[in-house]
């Protein structure tokens, strides 16, 4: 039919003038247009602290601001939803930690996205998980702790149910053998005046806004391997001797399918914005209880490879891994 | 008390610079607090950027004016309209509003904005004598404590009820219903989440309250306007209160004050809780409760007094220990932390200008409240005398841009005129939307606290009566929540006992 015909005809034209747009757009000097990096906490939590020495100077390195939107909600499950469903063309990205991107997904039912939905461009900083007790109180070494918590059950204190804290107590839990009682709070501050008014034994925080020292707390432990650069007297779950490796890490991702030209240009302004300003951004790390530890793209889809692997064994000891 | 560290305070915070960060604050938060729905912690969050560049002082001293300015300005739009502009300002409704509709609305803004000033300035006060102990007696309040406390609190609020009780209580536990909406936080777990992300966090306070008070009211008098243009009468009798207003509102305006302060130091109290505990606890000690609901000034000056009370003492905690009462603190405290300033029992020491230049910087601050929002009430008045057919498409469009501006979601609009079409349908069938936000705002709490408790004691119950503060506040609300029931028959021994 001849209508037919000349459908197919502009369609097959269409098609073509489309064509080279399809091409050209993974060309396009990039970037064109202010780039949105999405907050998964109010302003003010961990991943300000993370990004706030480098987003000015790396706007300035790549030529375009990065405008932060602050999308909280879900313990940051709405704000990496967002982003994994975002166009991958580099002008979205995530600044996230591993409990959004690998937690979450290992534990919450219908969540929506997985880790693989997005695409590591670096890790900034990571800041460990510390078990912090009243200063005068009974408690002056991780072993007394310990020894403690296998004579009775000992409670504790943690941000959030299914939080990192709450995994790295479970964790050192089942590695000495001994369990204890969990007392969920609604955020770091609530944890710690727990801790300071003696209702729970200890408390397990990322960061302790600056209540360490006498008559206050003190950290008992970190959870990584080596020893935490804010606290360098306090020793390491591994030292003690259950080893982990549990962090808290603060990435940035894109949405899978970002070219892989676009995640490099933000890796290297990064990158650079580090070197200019080293000292400068460690010593403001230090005081926040954040570790710098920039790392690239290959880099962090590693660490972040592992850190699945080692906590999804943890929350399936557990019980609470989803299928 | 070193009165050197105060005049050093006044000496840092009467800089220009800090008066204008101080001017700034107080008026975007007073703009803020009219507008319903966008609240203190939205606009710090979009002011926390800016004070980046600023020293740390002088960014505090804005980010706190622009939270107790909001508590003064959340007062305008519920006496107005009977829109709450602050989840702490839906008790104001309740009486302002009808205060205003009797053409008092001069009165009740004025006895608002005096009753804030003089509870800002109490709490303050509060703040730089007491607050080291202050915030050790806040420390003692485990779950427990807070447990007894919500359970005292309920005792009080039942009373706030004109109506039939069984509807109250009806209305309270769709409230709790509704309250189990979201993620529990104790084990993670979502309830009637059904897998939307708006839900995962609950429904909101804020979308529930401007939908049963501002847009029921809205629909309600849309229905009227057929008849009539204007709905407030604007025979306006005075702009400022009466003498025998300020003699029924000074007693209102110090309880309020106490109220406040001390719930605004625990964390997770504050301006909301003060603002109910306040309402019921004027009803219940008032000599004419039947009043209450129908234009009473007490109504007005004690919830309003006792929620910008709070603000002062949610600064205690923070400034203390570091440790924030609720989230626009969560917010300062960030704000603080990114200037390297971090909060605590070495805070005073190691920055004395920052604490006593906020201190002092909030005295000049309420007064800079206080001379702005009192001419302001004749332009306020004025929105009244607007035909209402021209007005309520604003009071709408500002609620749904209010409520968009929360967390960029659609579908708490949705919610908004959900519960909007539920007020209106409410009215009809006199049923009181009160009970209901009361118990959306404290069943959660109660619960958490509860099953804190237990995870603590293993499962005894005995806790709540084994420590000395919880027990206390347990007996106490036990009582308050009997004595009604008891009081005939005590009479009746009283009398029988005396002849």
């Amino acid at each position: 039919m001849i209508k037919l015909e000349k459908f197919k005809a502009v369609f097959l034209g269409f098609m073509m003038l489309c064509l080279p747009a399809v091409t050209s757009w993974a060309q396009e000097p990039f970037p064109t247009r202010p780039i949105d990096l999405v907050y998964p906490f109010a302003p003010g939590g961990g991943a300000d602290v993370a990004t706030s020495m480098f987003k000015e100077r790396v706007g300035k390195i790549l030529g375009q601001p990065l405008v932060s939107g602050y999308k909280p909600g879900g313990g940051g499950a709405t704000a990496t939803a967002f982003v994994a469903m975002a166009k991958p063309d580099g002008y979205t990205i995530l600044i996230g930690s591993n409990t959004g991107l690998i937690t979450k997904p290992l534990t919450t039912r219908d969540l929506g996205y997985t880790m693989n939905d997005l695409t590591p461009i670096c890790n900034l900083t990571h800041s460990p998980l510390l078990w912090c007790v009243k200063e005068d109180g009974p408690f002056k070494t991780m072993q007394d702790l310990i020894r403690t918590a296998k004579s009775r059950k000992i409670k504790y204190a943690s941000y959030g149910a299914l939080s990192m804290a709450h995994i790295a107590m479970e964790a050192v839990g089942k590695a000495a053998g001994f369990q204890a009682i969990h007392v969920p709070y609604p955020g770091g501050g609530p944890a710690m005046a727990a801790a300071l008014g003696g209702h729970v034994d200890v408390s397990v925080t990322s960061g302790t806004g600056g209540m360490v020292g006498p008559g206050r707390l003190r950290i008992l432990a970190v959870s990584t391997d080596t020893r935490f650069v804010s606290y360098p007297d306090v020793p390491t779950m591994r030292e003690i001797g259950y080893p982990m490796n549990l962090d808290c890490y603060y990435y940035i991702w894109a949405p899978k399918g970002t070219p892989n030209e676009r995640i490099d240009k933000i890796y290297k302004a990064f990158k650079q914005a580090r070197d200019d300003n080293k000292e400068a951004i460690e010593k403001f790390l230090v005081k926040s209880e954040h570790g710098l530890l920039l790392l690239s793209p290959e880099e962090t889809l590693k660490l972040a490879r592992e850190d699945h692997a080692r906590l999804k064994k943890i929350i399936e000891d557990m019980g609470v891994l989803i299928k | 008390m070193d009165l050197t560290n105060i005049l050093m305070g006044f000496s840092v915070a009467l800089s220009w610079s800090n008066l204008a960060y101080c001017f700034i604050g107080v008026l975007v938060g007073t703009l803020i607090g009219v507008l319903p729905g966008l609240g203190p912690s939205a606009t710090i969050s979009l002011l926390m950027p800016s004070t980046f560049y600023l020293d740390s002082t002088s960014a505090v001293i804005m980010l706190a004016g622009v939270y107790y300015g909001a508590m003064y300005g959340g007062s305008t739009t519920s006496i107005l309209v009977n829109m709450p502009g602050e989840a702490a300002s839906v008790v104001t409704c309740l009486d302002g509003y009808q205060m205003a509709r009797q053409g008092r609305g001069g009165p009740a803004l004025g006895i608002a904005a005096f009753g804030s000033f003089i509870a800002g300035t109490m709490s303050i006060v509060g703040l730089m004598f007491a607050a080291p102990a202050m915030a050790q007696i806040a420390l003692k309040f485990g779950p427990p404590e807070y447990f007894a406390l919500i359970v005292l609190a309920f005792s009080f609020l039942i009373y706030t009820t004109s109506g039939s009780p069984l509807k109250a209580s009806m209305m309270a536990i769709l409230g709790v219903f509704i309250g189990t909406i979201g993620t529990d936080f104790i084990t993670g777990a979502p309830r009637f989440v059904y897998g939307i992300y708006t839900l995962r966090d609950g429904i909101g306070i804020v979308p529930v309250v401007m939908g049963l008070f501002g847009v029921a009211e809205v629909l309600d008098n849309l229905e009227g306007l057929l008849q009539r243009t204007q709905i407030i009468k604007t025979k306006f009798t005075d702009l400022f209160p009466t003498l025998q207003d300020w003699k029924e509102s000074i007693p209102a305006i110090f309880r309020g004050g106490f109220i406040g302060f001390f719930l605004g130091l625990l964390p997770g109290g504050g301006a909301i809780m003060a603002s109910f505990v306040s309402y019921a606890a004027e009803k219940r000690i008032s000599k004419h409760p039947e009043r209450f609901g129908k234009g009473a000034v007490q109504g007005v000056a004690g919830p309003e007094s006792a929620n910008n009370s709070a603000v002062g003492a949610n600064f205690i905690p923070l400034m203390t220990f570091g440790i924030p009462a609720n989230v626009v603190m969560a917010l300062i405290l960030g704000a603080l932390l990114v200037h390297g300033i971090r909060p605590g029992p070495m805070l005073i020491q190691e920055a004395p200008q920052l604490f006593w230049g906020v201190i002092a910087s909030m005295y000049i601050g309420n007064v800079m409240l206080l001379i702005l929002n009192l001419p302001l009430i004749g332009i306020w008045i004025q929105v009244l005398a607007i035909p209402y057919r021209i007005l309520f498409p604003f009071i709408l469009l500002f609620c749904v841009i209010g409520v968009y501006s929360l967390n960029n979601d659609v579908l708490e609009i949705i919610i908004m005129i959900v519960f909007g079409l539920l007020g209106y349908l409410m009215r009809k069938i006199k049923y009181e939307p009160t009970p209901l936000v009361f118990a959306l705002v404290l069943s959660p709490l109660m619960e958490n606290a509860l099953r804190q408790s237990l995870l603590l004691s293993e499962g005894r119950f005995g806790i709540f009566f084994s420590r000395p503060i919880s027990c206390t506040l347990m007996v106490c609300g036990i009582i308050l929540f009997v004595l009604p029931f008891l009081m005939p028959w005590l009479r009746q021994k009283i009398v029988t006992g005396g002849s």
